[in-house]
């Protein structure tokens, strides 16, 4: 039967670095100890005036096509995950085909989505895949939110970089899915907490959505901005999380003991270790990949499934329990066969940590 | 968690010398009390007592008498 597989991620990360230690200095109350103790951040990469979506998801692709055995040429479909597009219209995806030259009859597409992004996007794939629209599925993922944070606003810029990545899943011939099965679940009444209230067709930008004001917590941002309620967006993980995870292991008929590691979104190390604890997963099956990165959105499953797998964590066979979970709401599961990335193979240490140069 | 465990917890998400907090203590005059010191009561009343609490209960609270009382008695249970 047709599946789709995960034959090779690649990230990339922009040049520009965004330390903890720069930001105590912006904002004196907060130490850098205080700091990474709560988001467990070290760096965050900030992309540049003039880098986009679609310059830093070239980026990703191309560092993939150099490592994978795969050229521009075999992709027959490209779907992009993003939230910060380059543009309205036309379709980012459309940019990016032509950018890395790939054939012009390949379909593409750009999906607005954020932390649970990578699910939809494996789900998508799967399913194209399977069905026989597709065989070569270029999964990307890329934003900019840093582009949406006031500079005075500390409760978001100690938490999101930039960043993308690029997935390409192959069609095998097995008789099980590799990737799935998969959960949704979307929220809509939760919107509110997180969201950027004006630049769409909602609320258009003016000189008063641009005014900023402080917020009890001494956190400024105008309308233009990104707003963020921590604790509302706890709360909604704290329900959903397990919820999805029960789910899947139900639709797959396997236990919990049965997942040889779990990737959550990496929303910051305070929530995921909540999760962990309150879930009794151990330590040694639960990936945390985010020091050097910070939450990139919908690119923090890919990094820290390529950590996983350069980290040795990830025998062939493996069974893998991923999750996101965020803007929307969205959220999604979904359980990952790991067939191994060609190139990797067992060896232990990183020797990749995706960096800066494309 | 008994009251005094609460307070020793709370002393400890607000960065303070376990002991200081008492229960009167009013939320706005507490230097600490902030974004990050809110998910870590959230989190504590989640991981303790099981209850999933929502900003907009915690709000309402003035002291840290009123985050105690919210944690034991007015949580959504699981």
């Amino acid at each position: 039967m047709r599946q789709a597989a995960i034959s090779a991620i690649e990230y990339y990360l922009p040049e520009r670095v965004l330390s903890t230690a720069d930001l105590a200095a912006e904002f004196p109350e907060w130490s850098v100890e205080k700091i990474d103790a709560k988001t467990g951040i070290q760096n965050r990469h900030i992309a540049a005036p003039d880098e986009c979506a679609s310059d830093m998801a070239v980026k990703a692709a191309r560092k993939l096509f150099d490592s994978s055995a795969h050229q521009p040429g075999d992709i027959d479909y490209l779907l992009l995950c993003t939230q910060s597009p380059d543009y309205f219209l036309p379709t980012t995806a459309c940019l990016i085909q032509d950018r890395l030259g790939i054939p012009t009859s390949c379909g593409a597409l750009d999906f607005n989505l954020g932390c649970s992004g990578y699910i939809y996007g494996l789900g998508l794939a799967q399913a194209l895949i399977s069905s026989g629209q597709a065989s070569h599925v270029l999964l990307l993922t890329a934003e900019t939110y840093s582009k949406f944070l006031n500079p005075r606003d500390r409760s978001v810029r100690t938490i999101f970089g930039d960043g993308a990545s690029a997935t390409l899943l192959t069609c095998v011939d097995a008789p099980a899915p590799r990737v799935g099965p998969f959960v949704y679940g979307t929220d809509g009444s939760g919107a509110r907490n997180l969201i950027v209230p004006a630049g769409g067709m909602r609320e258009r930008r003016t000189a008063e959505s641009a005014i900023a004001v402080e917020d009890d917590s001494g956190n400024v941002r105008s309308r233009n901005d990104l707003f963020m309620n921590g604790a509302e967006i706890f709360s909604f993980t704290m329900a959903v999380v397990p919820q999805a995870i029960d789910a899947v292991l139900k639709k797959a008929r396997v236990q919990p003991a049965d997942v040889d590691l779990f990737i959550f979104h990496q929303a910051n190390k305070y929530m995921l270790e909540h999760l962990r604890t309150r879930l009794k997963i151990p330590a040694e099956k639960f990936q945390v990949t985010l020091g050097h990165c910070g939450n990139t959105v919908s690119s923090t499953i890919p990094i820290a499934l390529k950590h996983a797998a350069l980290e040795a964590r990830l025998r062939d066979g493996a069974l893998v329990m991923v999750v996101g979970f965020g803007v929307g709401y969205s959220w999604g599961a979904a359980l990952i066969s790991w067939s191994g990335l060609p190139g990797l193979g067992g060896r232990a240490g990183v020797s990749d940590v995706g960096g800066a140069a494309a | 968690m008994t009251r005094d465990e609460f307070l020793i917890e709370m002393d400890a998400i607000l960065d303070l010398p376990a002991g200081t907090l008492k229960g009167p203590e009013k939320l706005a005059e507490l230097e600490q009390w902030n974004s990050m010191a809110l998910l870590g009561f959230l989190a504590l009343v989640d991981t303790n007592n099981g209850l999933r609490l929502s900003q907009r209960q915690v709000v309402l609270c003035s002291t840290v008498a009123d985050l105690l009382s919210l944690a034991t008695v007015e949580g959504v249970p699981e």
